[in-house]
């Protein structure tokens, strides 16, 4: 990234940008955090030191120790690589909900704030709805009815979170419309869809930026916490919510099945925290808290 | 005042309406009907018999006119029957909901007792050793999941330490101290990522604040920094706290669930975990639509709370 920086091709505002989120030194923590996630959850199978679903029972409940880094399940199954390979499905489902959310948030607050009207009031009330439910508990009960599986929960909670990004792309979008510049290519009579693809989705980017960032760490949650549940991943897919779960009958014998996979979501929430903290004060000055 | 109040409730209408009908329509979107759900495996049933269930449940009537019969229950407070316990899902609820109250209130009452003083504390002495620890432990306790560190403190409690009566729920009518005592620690852990919250959001208001003019003046004029910090300064930093309380009253709400599976505590989060297991959608559903009934009304008050707090709001 540092050479990026030097080749000096890059605009200003993204630059200075840059050179804010460089000062963070959390923030770089952060990010390095989460490129450590991507590239474990891209190579698990190479980082991995055995397969996470090969039993062992004559390992069983195994302490860690130097074959077994972090011990072993009651299967006799590796926990280390069941953790790595557990980070490509949180990944998964976290980058996958978030790009649906993104995507549906997207549209939705573009059309929303820029033809305004009538159609803008309808769409924020029905938004509202979504916001009147306590999140988990939306989430619960559309798994339950769906069934559970790790797709129906990647869905349900991009369904859930688009309502955040189409309520600020929308408040974002208000603000740039009436900027002078936007008046200036409507005069030159460019179509609707050129000024919203062109020269509004730039302008309202940074603030979905920030709040993807967050988001996907609210989302690495909630799908630990419903495959907790025994709502997300299903059993022998590696999930860390579900190892967290599955732990608790053999808590007493083996403590290690609790502890690491906890301190996984720690890692990979924390990270995308950290970085998400350092891009709203780069991005997003106005909201940037001491 | 008193009509910015009528307008917020009237406001609630619409949204409750559109609340239920999003449960409605989920409820109809589990395969098959309630009655094949009812009769299980017994589906193969006397035809006859399954008709009179149907028409006794309104199922032969068009949708909208079952929502309408549906909606007309629910408000009167009839949610329908548990299909596996044949019991209301009403009185099914309202039994368990001291549970989930008692722990809220725990929760909130730990987020605000130790939330703000610390918030304060910290903005007071910003880049202080004691701030520099606070800001790095909201960033650590808003990361890790609730439900891990329920699991962690009943591994502590029953492997290590014997001072936690753990898993047994005494109910409060029968030994208040004994259910305090089993309710504290689950309490707490469900308030532990709301707190960290609270934390930084009343450290980084009290930081605008302590920057504001009028607390010069108040300085300047000789009044003592107690009174200070304590009438000008915390006043004016709650507003925006109470935002962030209210917001993560849903977060706390989704919570319990988990708290409560963890500490296996008979509250409404079980109760709904159970019914997802035997397919029981009747609760599944009414325990939702009730909880979001309520949190809607939180939000109502929360809302008008802010407006007497914060005198910029004009209605």
């Amino acid at each position: 990234m540092d050479e990026k920086k030097e080749n000096g091709e890059i605009l200003s505002p993204s630059r200075l940008a840059w050179m804010g989120f460089k000062k963070h030194k959390l923030g770089i923590i952060g990010s390095i955090m989460v490129i450590i996630l991507i590239l474990v959850s891209l190579f698990s199978s190479v980082v991995a030191p055995y397969d996470p679903l090969a039993m062992n029972p004559k390992d069983s409940l195994r302490a860690p120790c130097a074959k077994y880094w972090l011990g072993t399940d009651r299967f006799g199954r590796d926990q280390l690589s069941r953790l790595l390979y557990g980070t490509r499905i949180s990944m998964e489902v976290s980058f996958g909900a978030i790009a649906i959310a993104i995507f549906l948030g997207v549209v939705i607050g573009l059309i929303s704030g820029y033809y305004g009207g009538i159609l803008d009031n309808i769409i924020m009330r029905l938004l509202d709805i979504l916001f009147a439910f306590p999140l988990l508990l939306l989430a619960l009960m559309l798994v339950a009815v769906l069934g559970p599986s790790l797709e129906n929960l990647l869905l349900t909670i991009g369904f859930l979170y688009h309502s955040r990004f189409a309520r600020i792309v929308r408040g974002s979008v208000l603000a740039v419309k009436e900027k002078e510049f936007i008046e200036a290519i409507r005069s030159v009579g460019a179509r609707d869809i050129t000024i919203i693809l062109f020269f509004i989705l730039p302008n309202v980017l940074s603030p979905v930026i920030v709040q993807a960032t967050f988001n996907l760490s609210t989302a690495i949650m909630v799908e630990a916490a419903l495959s907790f549940l025994g709502l997300g991943t299903q059993p022998p897919t590696p999930s860390w919510g579900l190892m967290i779960s599955e732990s608790r009958r053999f808590m007493e014998l083996a403590p290690w099945l609790a502890v690491f996979p906890g301190l996984a979501i720690i890692f990979a929430v924390l990270g995308f925290n950290l970085m998400g903290d350092a891009l709203r004060d780069a991005l997003d000055p106005r909201l940037s808290q001491r | 005042m008193l009509r910015y109040i009528c307008i917020r409730i009237l406001s609630m209408i619409p949204i409750l309406l559109g609340v239920s009908i999003l449960v409605f329509a989920t409820f109809h979107l589990v395969p098959g009907d309630v009655v094949d759900i009812m009769m299980g495996d017994e589906v193969a049933g006397d035809p006859k018999v399954l008709m009179e269930l149907r028409k006794e449940l309104n199922l032969d009537k068009p949708v909208y006119l079952q929502y309408l019969y549906w909606l007309w229950d629910a408000v009167r407070g009839d949610l329908g029957k548990s299909f596996t316990s044949g019991k209301p899902v009403m009185e099914e609820i309202l039994h368990r909901l001291p549970v989930n109250v008692e722990l809220m209130i725990i929760a909130i009452a730990f987020v605000i007792l130790i939330g703000i003083p610390m918030g304060m504390l910290s903005a007071y002495k910003q880049f202080s050793f004691l701030d520099g620890i606070v800001r790095v432990a909201t960033i650590m306790g808003y990361s890790i999941p609730n439900f891990w560190l329920a699991t962690i403190v009943v591994l502590l409690g029953s492997l290590y330490f014997r001072w936690l009566p753990v898993l047994q729920y005494v109910p409060f009518s029968e030994n208040p101290l004994e259910n305090i005592k089993c309710m504290v620690i689950p309490g707490f852990v469900l308030g532990l990522t709301t707190l960290s919250y609270i934390v930084r959001m009343t450290r980084s208001s009290v930081l605008d604040t302590l920057r504001q003019d009028y607390v010069r003046t108040a300085r300047a004029k000789g009044m003592t920094e107690k009174l200070v910090l304590f009438v000008h300064v915390l006043k004016n930093s709650l507003i925006p706290v109470i935002t962030v309380l209210g917001i993560q009253i849903g977060v706390l709400i989704g919570g319990l669930v988990l708290t409560e599976e963890v500490f296996v505590l008979p509250g409404v989060g079980r109760l709904i975990l159970l019914a997802i297991e035997q397919r029981d959608f009747m609760i599944v559903t009414g325990s939702i639509l009730f909880i979001a009934s309520v949190f809607v009304v939180i939000n109502l008050i929360v809302d008008i709370v802010y407006a007497f707090l914060d005198p910029r709001i004009t209605y």
